[in-house]
């Protein structure tokens, strides 16, 4: 009898140290793996605002004029030109430049709380608010199996997507105000990772 | 002589396999656990070095093949005790050769290319990398370390226009 209390205080005592053991290993994972993914949203937020940065420094050759990208935005959010123009086809080529450099999928939002815009208009006082969106060339890869709700256009100007954002994580940069042509336009980038 | 007593050491020997089982359950996890946080604790460090060294050689958006030297020097002068790479590029999406472009266009990848630009007299250059695995008798990653390699988009000037390219920089412990 004394025997099977022992057996039993030891199987008690085994089964204690089990859940001590799994507590440990869950607590130290889930501080390993918090910390792992603080640095890497630093990293992400880093990314997209030198993205954003560069976007607004890049210009490219339309002939023999030189054309900077956010001017361009800022122009055809203004309505100087439409999807048919060259300086529309530009303007969607040069952002894939940049966004293929990208280490995960991009998105990028573009919206305008400047009453001039006829494109992108989101007024800080509420009503209708548009937005553009520049998706990056593996977002809209068939291989990517998105399931979308809201619209965006292809690089050509010529299939139409919409993006499921939640259905996916990714890491949004805070909103950047960037002056594009005689507009501001608030920017937020999203990377799929 | 009592029926079923073994003895004072008989009787209480059973109790010693679940203890040694619990014993070895608590201890095995305090291992894991190590192992894992100490795993999660180099690529934290890693990264952390990374993004330090990144801000420490992009004091500006521009980078051209004079300010590149500079970044360099830089790289080597705060590395500490990391090896350290880096790496100008262009990341290009690359299409199988059985693709119809026009129309359906397969990729199969992203590679990063040397950036090649073409100098005063228009003979083409390539921005050079530099860092530990450039140079003989400088720390080389193992087989079993760990290497963080990150991209940061930056500028080059070339033919009068801003060009984006990609900056890489690769840290492991030295």
């Amino acid at each position: 009898m004394k025997g099977q209390a022992v057996v039993i205080d030891a199987i008690f005592f085994m089964l204690v140290c089990g859940m001590a053991a799994t507590a440990l290993f869950w607590a130290g994972s889930v501080y390993g793996n918090k910390t792992y993914e603080a640095y890497k949203y630093m990293y992400l937020n880093d990314y997209e605002t030198s993205m954003i940065a560069v976007l607004g420094e890049m210009s490219y050759k339309d002939g023999d004029t030189v054309r900077y990208w956010m001017t361009e935005l800022g122009e055809y959010m203004k309505g100087t030109f439409n999807e048919s123009s060259n300086r529309y086809t530009l303007l969607q080529e040069n952002f894939q430049k940049l966004c293929v450099q990208a280490p995960a999928p991009v998105l990028l939002i573009v919206s305008s709380p400047t009453p001039g815009a006829k494109r992108g208009y989101c007024p800080f006082a509420g009503g209708k608010c548009e937005k553009l969106y520049f998706a990056c060339g593996r977002l809209l890869d068939n291989t990517w199996d998105l399931s979308l709700n809201e619209t965006i256009q292809n690089s050509d100007g010529t299939t139409t997507y919409v993006v499921n954002e939640t259905k996916y994580p990714y890491y949004s940069s805070p909103v950047t105000s960037k002056m594009c042509s005689t507009l501001r336009c608030e920017m937020v980038t999203k990377i799929y990772y | 002589m009592i029926k079923g007593y073994l003895g004072p050491l008989g009787d209480d020997f059973p109790a010693i396999f679940p203890i040694a089982l619990g014993l070895m359950f608590f201890f095995g996890a305090i291992t894991i656990t190590y192992q894992n946080y100490d795993m999660k604790q180099e690529m934290t460090t890693l990264m952390r070095a990374n993004l330090a060294l990144s801000k420490a050689v992009r004091t500006q958006l521009e980078f051209d093949p004079e300010f590149w030297e500079t970044a360099c020097n830089v790289l080597e002068d705060t590395k500490a005790n990391y090896g350290v790479m880096a790496k100008m590029g262009i990341i290009e999406v690359k299409y199988v050769e059985d693709g119809n472009y026009e129309t359906n266009p397969e990729y199969e990848g992203y590679e990063l290319e040397e950036y090649i630009y073409y100098d005063d007299n228009g003979y083409p250059k390539t921005i050079e990398p530099c860092g530990d695995l450039m140079e003989k008798g400088k720390p080389i990653p193992k087989e079993n370390d760990f290497v963080v390699v990150m991209y940061y988009p930056v500028i080059i000037k070339e033919s009068g226009v801003n060009k984006p390219v990609t900056l890489v920089i690769m840290t492991w412990k030295a």
